[in-house]
């Protein structure tokens, strides 16, 4: 069960300002969905080896030739902030 | 059993090399030669971490991880894959980072440098792949910027991150260290180390002994730092903080500091993170990888490794370990040592490639392609056949690198041939006669007198002639006064 | 009247103006963006799609057209280059006009930023989480394209009474699509007839060497419909023919599990189909099945919170203020909306070093075990059907049945076990509960993507359920 303060660390951790009081909703709606989870306890899974993706391909490898880029105006066109040819932000600390 | 210094000093580097002889990026066809240009030129959809890019690996990524992991002695993974590490940072535009985590691509390796009392083993314990962020930049100092700038020319470029064991045992063991890894992965032509950025390391220290007992020390990561130089420095730096905290009996923490280059010191970072938790997992974008396959066609292709061709330039030209081991650190350099060899005595070659014309060259911080084979040779060839003196031999070099040109020409300009036969005979004589009292005090038993009379001979001549030679004809021109 | 598309290339050049008329009438928010200026239009040339009017969902990159996601974090983001569908349909001729509705992001249960999609046979039902299948059934557009994690596009073609088809992953390039979930997500097609999403899939289909999951060879969805063959038996399938004859088919009972009464009649009728067209039916048990949705949320919501990282407001779409950064991104990312912000930190608890083991390990063991129980199933049956939904489309406003109401990323274990294995999986209409469509599915072993269409073909030739509602 995720507490209140635990919620609160996680949505930081995912840096997304949560509101006060919509917390007591993300804590129950995920708590729910922990408890459902439970029933993947007992699957068989033991020394089974893992999936990670359904593609039946391995070793999927491109050759060491450059494409031109892109255009520093397409790069930067969606930017909310720019510096000269550089994406500006708010101080980092 | 490891030898242990007094202080019982643990040091392990994590070293991230750039592979920037690839010419593309790790899991893009974007450019790895982005250094001389304009910030977010260099880069795609995929590198900006725009949404809908995935990613494709590079091939020459697994080979030029391939190759590092033989040329450490280590063990290649049959297969492999790319984990997802994820935290929040501006320059990392995915807010992941594409790394390896339990099958790293290379593990179990040993490079072996010169430790403070002989040979010492560095064990590797691993070496993965794993993708560059960009670069940011700030307005003032980290701590107190204003805001910050962003070039994503540098997202994606392929690293490999080489992690040691806590074998070394001073800051100049880990100097060694990353001189010889250098060395090898130019060998290995996967990496341009004077590029910007090619080469950061990352070092573990801890203090193990205190008022001669042991104890268990902290272990403190001092991170990026930039050049092996700064490694030392921050290195020293930090054992010195450590031991002072022992001595005040301060307590240290296991913590993450930031070498500050300027003022030599480590510094804690504040970072509003509740705590490292990457959240490591499957990259779900890529497949695994099957390269066991790879490795026996790669290793048949490798280069002659530094301390192999040390041994056989020992073993085949007769040189001296001194000499060999001076050659062998740049690739090149060897190459040019050895095209010189194969035309003149490659005792004398070694002498000139390894004391002369590396120390012209590193004295001009120039690169070994600035000087031709066949011009050492001639040089060479010029000063073994008493031409020119040995030390006209060094203007000729002195003036090929300042002044371009060829060396028999720079001889016939600056009148550089051996000043010969009767000029030297009369510049003897005339070099005894004005020298009466060096005369005497030779001949009453003060051999110093005798090196006043040949260096008045060698001004005589200008330099242009052979020391020995004139001192051989000083003593002879002293036995009939 | 179905909206076909040779009725849409016989429309005398006039087809694409008159899709847009239709879009700005029908009011159904089935679009996110129309394109008001169709200037492909004008260049159609003479491909499979010369000229016909075509959608894709709003989360395909179309370069120069704003792309959305359906969430406001998206907003006036135009992105600089397209995906490799658009490319391909462009390339056929088809003239995009616009960019479909969808749930943000395409997560199950997360409400569009854009608002719900009306249903054309009953605008006070829901349309489904996919814009795609309305706009085809409302004859705005011939066909849709629309990525499918979880059976957002399957769940929607059901509502709608539209034909869908999700192909094996990796059949079409994930290059432009922006999945938040990138091993369940696969792009597919939805349109009125079986023929029609096999003539789309067919331009979708091919090697895309900037995605490393994409096949390396071209699957060729149409041919046995083509050729007439409905499987490897070589029998053809000419009409008065029993096109099925020698095909086992599988019916999970797990798969009937919260079935309304009425889709299930439409269902058994069904079965009584496939079986006149010469296939064996039978009821079979998938032990895994349980797991699946379970399995499907937890990677789901492991991947969205490393996939939905790049939205911070750094390099493109909206910011917010703030004085630094970290505070900067976490307000920006509170434009996503709640049931987005709950996936990303769910699936950030999941994958903290403690738990990940028990919950993001145990998953893709399951998901092993799901593949491989397929795989043996697959050794006896050609074919799993089942129903696409468990109703008919819901009122707007409430719940929809299954994962909705948990927020599961997955509408059912159906849906999560189809995509968690990568499966071909094509929805047919299979008749009407009350004044609403019913859908089936048909599910495929891997790469058996020809099979799979071929047997929809079969059936909707054997039927008369496609049909479209009197004019919204």
């Amino acid at each position: 069960m995720i507490q209140k303060d635990e919620m609160k660390e996680l949505a930081w951790a995912a840096r997304i300002a949560v509101g006060e009081k919509d917390i007591p909703e993300f804590q129950d709606k995920i708590n729910k969905k922990l408890a459902y989870y439970a029933v993947i306890a007992d699957a068989p899974a033991d020394g089974v080896p893992k999936t990670v993706n359904p593609s039946r391909l391995n070793t999927v490898l491109r050759k060491d030739a450059v494409v031109p880029s892109m255009s520093v105006e397409d790069a930067l066109k969606n930017a909310p902030d720019v510096h000269e040819t550089s994406f500006k932000i708010p101080k980092i600390l | 059993m490891i030898y242990e210094n007094p202080d019982g000093i643990m040091i392990g580097l994590e070293v991230h090399v750039q592979l920037n002889k690839a010419a593309t990026k790790m899991f893009c066809s974007c450019t790895t030669d982005y250094t001389d240009n304009d910030a977010n030129t260099c880069l795609c959809a995929g590198c900006l971490a725009l949404p809908g890019t995935t990613p494709v690996l590079n091939e020459k990524s697994i080979e030029y991880a391939i190759r590092i992991g033989l040329a450490l002695n280590a063990e290649i993974e049959e297969e492999t894959d790319f984990f997802m590490k994820s935290y929040f940072y501006p320059d990392l535009g995915n807010g992941y980072q594409v790394t390896q985590f339990d099958k790293p691509i290379v593990k179990n390796g040993s490079v072996i440098i010169e430790g403070e009392d002989g040979e010492l083993k560095v064990r590797i314990r691993r070496a993965h792949m794993e993708d560059d962020p960009g670069k940011m930049a700030h307005f003032g100092t980290i701590e107190k910027s204003t805001g910050s700038i962003i070039d994503f020319n540098r997202s994606g470029m392929p690293l490999v991150e080489i992690v040691t064991e806590p074998d070394m045992r001073s800051a100049k063991e880990a100097r060694r260290f990353l001189d010889k890894l250098r060395s090898i992965l130019e060998y290995l032509d996967v990496f341009d180390g004077s590029r910007e950025g090619a080469m950061k390391a990352d070092a573990n220290i801890s203090v193990n002994v205190f008022n001669g007992q042991r104890i268990d020390g902290t272990r403190v990561e001092v991170k990026n730092i930039s050049s092996h130089k700064a490694v030392e420095k921050a290195i020293n730096y930090e054992i010195m903080r450590q031991k002072d905290s022992l001595r005040k009996n301060k307590a240290l923490v296991q913590e993450t500091r930031h070498y500050d280059e300027d003022r030599n010191i480590t510094i804690r970072l504040r970072v509003k993170e509740t705590a490292d938790d990457y959240r490591y997992f499957p990259n779900f974008d890529l497949v695994p990888m099957i390269v066991g396959d790879r490795v026996e066609g790669i290793r048949s292709k490798l280069p002659e490794l530094p301390d192999a061709k040390r041994e056989r330039f020992v073993r085949m030209y007769g040189i001296s370990d001194a000499h060999a081991k001076s050659l062998v650190t740049e690739r090149a350099f060897a190459d040019l040592f050895e095209n010189v060899a194969a035309k003149t005595d490659p005792k004398i070659a070694a002498s000139w490639v390894a004391d002369t014309v590396k120390g012209e060259l590193n004295y001009r911080g120039l690169p070994v392609t600035s000087i031709l084979a066949e011009d050492v040779i001639t040089v060479v060839d010029m000063v073994s056949r008493k031409e020119i003196s040995e030390e006209s031999g060094i203007i000729v070099i002195r003036t090929l690198l300042d002044d371009g040109g060829k060396p028999l020409d720079i001889v016939k300009d600056k009148g550089l041939a051996m000043v010969g036969g009767d000029a030297i005979t009369t510049a003897v004589k005339e070099a005894v006669a004005e020298s009466p009292e060096a005369v005497a005090d030779y001949k009453a038993g003060t051999e110093k007198a005798l090196n006043f009379i040949v260096g008045k001979v060698m001004q005589k001549a200008k330099g242009k002639t052979d020391a020995r030679l004139a001192r051989e004809m000083v003593l002879k021109e002293l036995e009939n006064v | 009247m179905t909206h076909t598309i040779s009725k849409f290339k016989t429309a005398d050049g006039k087809a694409v103006a008159e899709s847009l008329e239709k879009i700005k009438k029908d009011g159904l928010g089935t679009f996110i963006t129309v394109m008001t200026d169709c200037e492909s239009a004008k260049t159609a040339g003479s491909g499979p799609l010369a000229g016909v009017p075509v959608a894709v969902s709003d989360n395909i990159s179309t370069k120069a057209v704003e792309t959305t996601c359906a969430s406001k974090i998206m907003k006036g983001y135009v992105p600089p280059f397209s995906g490799k569908a658009v490319d391909d349909l462009e390339q056929a001729g088809a003239v995009i006009v616009g960019k479909t509705n969808m749930a943000e992001f395409g997560i199950f249960g997360a409400p569009s930023a854009y608002g719900p999609v009306k249903n054309p046979w009953d605008k006070t039902k829901k349309g489904g989480p996919s814009g795609s299948a309305a706009a085809v059934a409302a004859g705005e557009v011939a066909a849709a394209v629309c990525s499918d994690a979880g059976g957002i596009l399957r769940v929607s073609a059901a509502y709608c009474g539209t034909t869908a088809f999700k192909p094996t992953y990796g059949a079409v390039s994930r290059f432009g699509l922006i999945y938040y979930t990138g091993s369940l997500d696969q792009i597919g097609v939805t349109a009125s007839t079986v023929s029609d999403v096999a003539a789309v899939m067919d331009v979708l289909s091919g090697n895309d060497s900037r995605d490393t999951t994409s096949l390396p060879s071209k699957t060729d969805f149409s041919g046995k419909i083509k050729t007439g063959k409905s499987d490897d038996s070589g029998k053809t399938c000419e009409s008065g023919n029993n096109p099925l004859s020698g095909v086992k088919i599988g019916i999970p009972n797990e798969y009937l599990e919260g079935v309304s009464s009425d889709v299930m009649e439409r269902f058994e009728e069904a079965v009584s189909t496939f079986e006149k067209l010469g296939a064996v039916c039978e009821k079979i048990s998938l032990k895994t099945a349980k797991y699946a949705q379970s399995a499907h949320d937890i990677i789901a919501a492991g991947e969205s919170s490393a996939m939905l990282a790049k939205f911070d407001g750094t390099r493109f779409g909206p910011r917010a203020d703030a004085d630094n950064w970290h505070e900067m991104i976490a307000k920006t990312r509170a434009l996503f909306g709640p049931a987005v912000e709950r996936r990303i930190i769910l699936g950030i608890y999941l994958l903290m070093a403690g738990r990940y083991n028990d919950y993001y390990m145990k998953s893709m063991q399951i998901r092993t075990l799901i593949i491989e129980e397929f795989e043996s199933v697959f050794k006896e049956y050609s074919l799993l059907i089942a129903p696409s939904a468990m109703t008919a489309a819901p009122d707007l406003g409430v719940a929809c049945a299954g994962g909705c109401g948990e927020e599961l990323s997955s509408y059912s274990s159906a849906m999560a076990g189809t995509d968690l294995a990568g499966l071909p999986v094509a929805a047919v209409p299979c008749g009407f509960a009350g004044k609403l469509p019913a859908g089936l599915q048909i599910i495929g072993g891997y790469q058996k993507d020809a099979d799979v269409i071929a047997t929809a073909d079969a059936f909707e030739k054997a039927t008369d359920f496609v049909k479209a509602p009197e004019a919204v």
